[in-house]
């Protein structure tokens, strides 16, 4: 299978009064063409940063990001246009990432100008209008309303029809359909699956919503506190998580029937505080909260294991 | 159980330049005391509406055709300015659908948590008072950075960070009623759980009733007494969160819960078909017509929500005798 992306060691530091928040702390991961790979964990874990430098909104402080073996590892204003337009992304605030007194045939109209993917303007309507029905938003209401005049939902639809109106190749979804009702995601999952085979499309899915990963994902990485602590194919990862924070995580789903309910690890209840990511504990950083912790764990950084064929976890207890 | 709040037939309206939008149409909807209440459906049918309509903070373009909105002994729709601000300081509280529109973003955290203090009913003596308090709180929703995030911007906080500090300063103003427009939509599970065990101490200790509008059904379920089921601006069925579950009754009910998403895997995204209809036009009778696969020449005229028993009641023609 062919790697469209590749990302090493990658980091980004931020630095705030209080010293450096470690948002992404050493990462690497690939995306192969075509497929979905799904990133969740922890809320402030480091995805959405993650997102952001692949997207190119700021340059790492370290490591590199390879697209189709170009080291893309700089801010988007240096990369080659053709390289932006291929890389697109559905922001998780969809309200804040779209100007609110546009109308909504500028908002998606405006990379089709700035990539220079139509002709004039009737072309634009017609463009906006198609993208408008892919996400099941009827263009004749909603082609000259504001973002300000619309619902959450309403404004996630919007998002994505703006990010697949360049054609692009690589789509980072952060949390694309949290704001919308289970019939609409499904809907816009069909049709985001759809794309992806027609147009061999590939996804950096970003979510906390577990039961939409198991449907989707090809593979899945969890973080945890600026690292990946556990990666897999997805039906493997449900059925034998190996790291404690994914058990935990796994174990907390909330479902709606016991056939899914039999389906989810022993319930395992977390200890402790959740850290200050000023100060990330030594050794293992999920040690503070783990029930298992031994003493190697509060002293010594587990290393990554390849438990099998592609599932690998960074814990001192798996074997 | 006493009530809190009730609303009794509201219809709000939105001007738009085709016309006006006929959002909610003859809401009925109640809140008992210590209950949690979800409210459920379609994006656009209505849910942050309704709970605009609740705290009076609808958009300019809105019209509050009919209806009333009690709550204790209080008409919200008559009820002048002071009242109106007393109540969104002291008695009911919303955690709004999209945090970045709650908090201001050129104003630290800190300042924007110790305004909704300082004006709120808790007695603070001292500026370490209201330190205390914050810090307190932050960690009750599971911020445990308290120095960094009362210092930041909100544009240096993840998606969760935020949306956790929206509903602490939510907290800070319910202390009857909180109002929680999609509180956990960017929380991990573990988090979302440890915000929910939250809210139901607050609920036993505290006496506070909450309405949750969420998609997550698999949370609702968890969470709360009773549900609303909505669909283009109407109530359809309204039951015990058991009963929804195990016996929906509705046809848009039964199609929302086949379109979850399952652990197990086998997610159906097929036969979901149509879409909420026109507001500007919407369909005398009822408005799920269109979609609905076992419709009959009845459902154009508006059928009633008919109680069936102490604690199901549906809007739909297949039930109950021909009156209605
Ligand atoms: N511009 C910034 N300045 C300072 N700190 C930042 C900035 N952006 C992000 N952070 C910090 O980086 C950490 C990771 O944030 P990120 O948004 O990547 O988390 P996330 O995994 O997407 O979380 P969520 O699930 O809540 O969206 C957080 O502690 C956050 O406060
Ligand atoms: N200010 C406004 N002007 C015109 N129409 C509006 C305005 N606000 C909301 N609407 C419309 O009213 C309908 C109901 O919107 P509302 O936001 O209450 O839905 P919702 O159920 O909360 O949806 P979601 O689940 O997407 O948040 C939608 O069709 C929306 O487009
Ligand atoms: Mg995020
Ligand atoms: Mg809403």
């Amino acid at each position: 299978m062919n790697e469209l992306l590749v990302v090493k060691n990658l980091k980004k530091y931020f630095k705030t009064k209080f010293g450096l928040v470690k948002a992404v702390d050493g990462i690497t991961f690939h995306i192969n063409e075509g497929e979905t790979f799904a990133l969740v964990g922890e809320s402030g874990s480091g995805k959405s940063t993650t997102g952001h430098m692949i997207v190119g909104m700021y340059a790492p402080t370290s490591g590199e990001i390879y697209y189709k073996m170009n080291n893309i590892s700089v801010h988007a204003s240096k990369r080659p246009k053709n390289i932006t337009r291929e890389i697109q992304v559905v922001f998780q605030d969809p309200a804040s990432s779209l100007n609110p007194s546009r109308y909504i045939k500028d908002i998606i109209g405006t990379p089709l100008k700035v990539y220079n993917l139509i002709r004039n303007s009737t072309e634009v309507e017609q463009k906006v209008a198609d993208l408008l029905e892919n996400v099941e938003l009827p263009p004749e209401l909603y082609m000259y309303r504001k973002p300000r005049e619309l619902g959450g939902g309403e404004l996630q639809a919007i998002a994505i029809a703006r990010a697949l109106s360049t054609n692009p190749k690589l789509i980072i979804l952060d949390e694309p359909t949290s704001a919308l009702d289970v019939i609409t995601q499904a809907k816009i999952i069909n049709l985001l699956l759809n794309l992806q085979k027609k147009h061999n499309l590939t996804y950096l899915f970003i979510t906390h919503d577990l039961a939409v990963v198991r449907n989707i994902a090809s593979r899945v990485a969890v973080m945890y506190l600026g690292k990946i602590v556990e990666t897999a194919p997805t039906i493997e990862l449900f059925n034998h998580c190996r790291h404690p924070y994914s058990m935990m995580l796994f174990s907390s789903i909330p479902v709606i029937s016991e056939d899914e309910k039999n389906l989810k690890p022993k319930k395992i209840t977390s200890i402790g505080e959740i850290p200050s990511s000023l100060s990330i504990p030594p050794g293992c950083r999920f040690h503070t909260r783990c029930p298992y912790a031994e003493a190697r764990c509060k002293v010594e950084e587990p290393s990554l294991k390849h438990i099998n064929s592609g599932h690998i976890v960074a814990c001192h207890l798996a074997e | 159980m006493e009530s809190l709040l009730r609303v009794e037939d509201l219809n709000v309206r939105y001007k738009s330049y085709r016309g006006e939008l006929k959002v909610l149409d003859d809401v009925s909807f109640e809140v008992k005391v210590r209950e949690k209440v979800g409210l459920i459906g379609e994006s656009g049918c209505g849910k942050t509406t309704l709970l605009k309509s609740i705290l009076r903070i609808l958009p300019p373009n809105s019209i509050i055709y009919k209806g009333k909105i009690f709550f204790k002994n209080i008409e919200i729709i008559k009820a002048n300015k002071n009242e109106i601000f007393k109540i969104r300081r002291e008695n009911i509280g919303m955690i709004f659908q999209d945090p970045m529109s709650a908090l201001n973003p050129f104003f630290k955290v800190k300042d924007q948590l110790y305004d909704a203090l300082r004006y709120s009913v808790h007695n603070i003596k001292s500026q370490q008072d209201l330190q205390q308090m914050i810090i307190k709180l932050l960690k009750e929703v599971a911020l445990s950075d308290s120095e960094r995030i009362l210092e930041s911007y909100p544009f240096e906080l993840s998606g969760g960070m935020r949306q956790r500090v929206c509903i602490a300063l939510a907290l800070t103003r319910s202390n009857d009623l909180l109002l929680a427009d999609e509180p956990t939509t960017n929380l991990d599970v573990t988090i979302q759980e440890q915000i929910l065990n939250l809210l139901r101490e607050l609920v036993n200790k505290r006496g506070l009733s909450i309405v949750l509008v969420s998609h997550a059904l698999g949370m609702v379920k968890e969470f709360v007494d009773k549900i609303y089921v909505m669909y283009a601006g109407q109530i359809v069925e309204t039951a015990s969160t058991d009963k929804i579950f195990s016996e929906p009754l509705h046809p848009y009910t039964k199609l929302l819960l086949s379109a979850v998403p399952r652990l197990t895997g086998r997610w159906k995204a097929e036969g979901l078909i149509g879409r909420l209809p026109d507001y500007v036009n919407p369909p005398p009778g009822c408005r799920f017509y269109m979609r609905c696969q076992q419709s009959n020449s009845n459902c154009k005229i508006k059928p009633k929500l008919l109680k069936l028993n102490k604690d199901h009641s549906v809007a739909c023609w297949l039930y109950g005798d021909e009156e209605h």
